[in-house]
């Protein structure tokens, strides 16, 4: 994000003070965040209060990335109308906010304990592993190819549309059917009959979420034909690109 | 020097960047981690219980079988 985006959007980083201060905080906060995934487990109660402290600390080192990201922007917005390269790195700063905000929620005790071993963890993964690492992975894949290939731009940007938008489609398919489906998860196993009887059986949750685990293997389907897409668009452009001019040598100055 | 350009002492140097950043990274898991290699409430201690080790557990319930 903090090479990518400036260089595709030819402005510099919105502040470079924040980049710094990004860095050092979350790498110091995120250690202490882990005992969140160990909630109601046999680690001591000081240790999951801690990581849930620290997970909600986190929002504001990420947030403020975030923000120095998409504040890079300013003066360039236009630029997402056209280059959809561009838009890639913008919507996985988007996503990296959005899972980030997700996180520390479920970090907490009482949202965890409804959201702990259910498909909820899973889409909020997810919609880090597609949408921000996937995304920013390709928009610098984009990037890059051109630039060690020499060449003047890509094959194609109206393929980079496509692959955005597919694999957009995709993410959203596969995250909101792992929300509902976690939810759901979660309220089947903590629901108890008048008598106190467990309500269901663990397999009735488990086919409770055939449908949902439909719309997510599509919307991963999705995701991977967009970026067989990529990986088409970046062949045929190392492949039929033009050769980028040479620059012209510039003369010494007499 | 501001505060701001020593920073490039880190940007500059990447051995140092990595001793800062084990440094920092070190913090929560001493904090969190340590207490629970000497605090007695970490392993509960209950009468006619025997604690087992992983393994020791994992190896007394084949031999069971």
């Amino acid at each position: 994000m903090y090479y990518f985006i400036p260089k595709r959007a030819e402005r510099p980083i919105y502040s470079y003070r924040l980049s710094i201060i990004h860095f050092w905080a979350l790498i110091f906060l995120y250690i202490w965040a882990d005992p969140h995934h160990l909630h109601y487990t046999a680690l001591p109660d000081c240790a999951q209060t801690l990581g849930m402290t620290f997970s909600i600390m986190l929002w504001m080192p990420s947030w403020g990335g975030m923000i120095n990201g998409l504040m890079t922007l300013s003066g360039a917005w236009d630029k997402l109308r056209t280059d959809p390269v561009l838009r890639m790195l913008v919507v996985s700063v988007a996503f990296y906010s959005m899972s980030t905000f997700e996180g520390p929620i479920m970090s907490a005790k009482v949202v965890n304990s409804l959201s702990h071993y259910t498909d909820w963890t899973i889409g909020h993964v997810h919609s880090g592993a597609l949408g921000w690492v996937g995304f920013v992975s390709f928009g610098a894949l984009y990037c890059l190819v051109p630039w060690i290939w020499n060449r003047k731009g890509l094959y194609s940007l109206k393929l980079v549309n496509w692959h955005f938008w597919i694999a957009t489609l995709g993410i959203v398919l596969y995250i909101s059917a792992m929300w509902v489906s976690g939810i759901l998860q979660g309220l089947m196993w903590r629901s108890y009959t008048s008598l106190g009887f467990l309500e269901y059986s663990f397999i009735e949750s488990v086919e409770a979420m055939h449908p949902f685990y439909i719309i997510r293997a599509a919307g991963g389907a999705l995701f991977l034909v967009g970026s067989l897409i990529m990986a088409y668009n970046l062949w045929m452009t190392v492949r039929v690109g033009e050769a980028e001019a040479p620059v012209a040598a510039l003369q010494p100055a007499e | 020097m501001s505060f701001w350009a020593r920073h490039q002492i880190f940007e500059k140097n990447s051995i140092i960047l990595i001793g800062g950043i084990l440094a920092v990274i070190a913090n929560g898991g001493l904090v969190e981690i340590t207490p629970l290699f000497y605090l007695k409430s970490t392993i509960e201690v209950i009468d006619g219980m025997r604690p087992l080790y992983a393994a020791r557990a994992y190896g007394s319930q084949h031999l069971r079988a």
